[in-house]
């Protein structure tokens, strides 16, 4: 296990009132894997991830990295596991060229010499295919693709063992995010990364990841596979989202909950097809298991 | 004649062709898709049909609507026809409702200004407005402020303030990007109801090809300013004939294409200002020879291509 998070929960405090976005996930991640993380928006995705890295205080829970807790860890320890935001052009700096935000956290962690550095940033720009001329641009002269390969390499500078990706290509062209998509794979699997790939795209979660969580209202609601996850779904909130990705006009009646009022029991229950009186009261647990749910109905 | 005819639209800004001759006609009660990646010139062509584009925009061509030409219509006509003949839902609807107006006022307001209804009747007509979009509780939500709404309900405010006056066109830019996975397929179903039930056209603006193939009757696909192809949705996605519309489709990540490497497009959508001389995918195209860097290629038969897919007739 290279990534545990127990009952880990995330809250923040808006206008007086206590916003629950993550109430008590525990998944695992191991060396090598590849877990796609996903939901809709105000499911507690993104707070996970930033949790993850030790950005997101916890209300209750842990979360540890290769044995170690995430929260006030050391230099040491961060830089083994870095992140990729969705929006390339707003988490590099504006104002610094390709090879300062690149340079940056070499610097900060203080590796090699200045010109080490350099034949570094060289190496980086071959790993994500860009050329070297790029180096003395800013940002915004760059393509949407070329900033997000920017900002990989940036992620990649320190040779984490672990990449928390936040919708990376969400962004994209279709056609650019297939450019982005064949990379990254190409990257995890020379430099055996693990990755927890965080999509609202279940087809892209298919073709990159090999295990999925789906998350709903604040909390992991299957877990497994991805072959078995979104080839056999369990929980009918996991059955709708496949379905609508082969049928368009399949829908989910209702819409997905805000996070200031989660409905009690299942929070799923409004908009289930199967549901029963004890969805309503009662909060199923998600079970031990290689493929699991957390649903009273579906029986896995 | 066809409810919507579009004919030779180009649009030129500052010297650079933004949009480039395109040509298109939706029946009353159809979905035309207009699709393409940035900078293909789809939002320019939207503008282009509101008559939205900044000043110093020179636009050719025409776009009848019945018999209302949206391009040469006069400041005066054109205000008239804003809403009445052509609406549009735009993407972003937290961006689009004013905040501080009611969602009563959002409907009222526009019925008011194009004189749609008598005082009397705004109120009930809004309410019955908000009803056809499946708003629930209309009546209440009448007072509601946008901040109030899930970004579903906030869509399908911004439907029925579009379709208040009645349009004949109505143009939708992305009207589901915003929305998740779950939420999409209803949306797009509302409008096809509404389109099919008023015998509205419906002009739906995409960057997904794939998102909008079960509600559309007929495809454009838009690179670079240029149509490179137009026809049936279900033939367009069964035997795609273009070069560039198949490799936006093999380049999306999908259960058929599972396994190995995604057949990725090299480089990147040229600008406006960037001279591509002949066929403007050529540069990317795998198909491409000599000729293809010289001729610009027609539109034959729905594909704008020297050697199409599937027509090695033609060579």
């Amino acid at each position: 296990m290279l990534l545990g998070v127990e009952g880990a929960h995330v809250h923040y405090r808006a206008r007086g009132t206590t916003v629950e976005a993550v109430r008590g996930v525990s998944l695992t991640v191991n060396k090598g894997e590849r877990l796609g993380l996903v939901g809709e928006s105000g499911c507690g995705k993104s707070s996970l991830a930033r949790a993850m890295l030790g950005l997101e205080p916890l209300a209750a829970g842990a979360i540890h990295f290769d044995g170690q807790p995430v929260h006030g860890a050391k230099a040491t320890l961060r830089r083994r596991l870095q992140p990729v935001f969705q929006d390339a052009g707003s988490a590099l700096d504006p104002r610094m060229t390709v090879a300062a935000s690149l340079r940056e956290p070499l610097e900060l962690h203080r590796v090699g010499t200045a010109a080490s550095r350099e034949a570094h940033l060289d190496e980086l720009l071959d790993l994500v295919q860009l050329p070297r001329e790029v180096k003395g641009r800013l940002p915004r002269t760059l393509s949407a693709g070329q900033r997000q390969r920017v900002n990989l390499a940036r992620a990649l500078a320190l040779e984490p063992e672990l990449l928390i990706l936040d919708e990376p290509v969400s962004a994209l062209d279709v056609s650019v995010q297939a450019q982005v998509l064949n990379l990254l794979e190409s990257i995890a699997r020379t430099r055996a990364l693990t990755l927890v790939f965080i999509s609202h795209d279940l087809d892209v979660v298919a073709h990159l990841c090999d295990s999925v969580a789906v998350m709903y209202a604040g909390l992991v609601v299957e877990r497994g596979p991805a072959s078995r996850v979104l080839g056999s779904p369990l929980h009918p909130y996991t059955r709708a989202l496949c379905a609508a990705r082969v049928k368009a006009l399949e829908g989910t009646p209702g819409e997905p909950p805000s996070p200031a009022h989660w409905p009690p029991g299942c929070a799923f229950h409004p908009r289930c097809p199967v549901v029963v009186e004890r969805c309503r009261k009662d909060r199923p647990a998600l079970p031990e298991g290689e493929h699991r749910a957390a649903c009273f109905v579906t029986d896995p | 004649m066809s409810a919507v005819e579009v004919r030779g639209l180009g649009v030129e800004l500052d010297g650079a062709k933004l949009l480039d001759g395109l040509s298109l006609s939706i029946e009353a009660g159809a979905l035309h898709a207009l699709v393409g990646e940035s900078g293909s010139g789809k939002t320019t062509a939207a503008n282009a049909l509101l008559r939205l584009l900044p000043e110093g925009a020179k636009v050719r061509g025409s776009a009848l609507v019945g018999t209302v030409d949206l391009i040469a219509l006069g400041a005066a006509a054109l205000e008239r026809a804003r809403g009445r003949t052509v609406a549009m839902m735009l993407q972003e609807p937290l961006a689009a409702l004013n905040p501080v107006l009611t969602v009563g006022a959002h409907l009222t307001e526009t019925l008011e200004v194009h004189r749609a209804v008598t005082k009397g009747e705004l109120r009930s007509r809004a309410v019955a407005l908000l009803e056809e979009v499946g708003l629930p509780e209309p009546a209440s939500r009448f007072h509601a402020y946008p901040h109030q709404l899930s970004g579903g309900q906030r869509q399908r405010v911004l439907l029925a303030a579009a379709l208040a006056c009645e349009p004949a066109l109505l143009i939708a830019d992305e009207p589901t990007t915003a929305l998740d996975a779950s939420m999409k397929g209803v949306v797009l179903a509302l409008i096809r109801g509404l389109a099919e039930r008023r015998k509205l056209a419906v002009l739906l603006i995409s960057h997904d090809l794939w998102a909008v193939r079960e509600v559309c009757r007929d495809v454009s696909v838009l690179y670079a300013g240029r149509l490179v192809e137009q026809g049936p949705v279900a033939q367009v996605f069964a035997r795609p004939r273009h070069p560039y519309t198949h490799a936006l489709l093999a380049a999306r990540p999908a259960p058929e294409h599972r396994g190995g490497a995604l057949e990725a497009i090299g480089g990147v959508v040229p600008g406006p200002n960037d001279v591509v001389p002949g066929c403007r995918f050529h540069p990317r195209c795998p198909r491409a020879e000599a000729r293809c860097r010289i001729e610009v290629p027609a539109l034959v038969d729905g594909c704008a291509c020297h050697f199409p897919l599937g027509g090695e007739g033609r060579r």
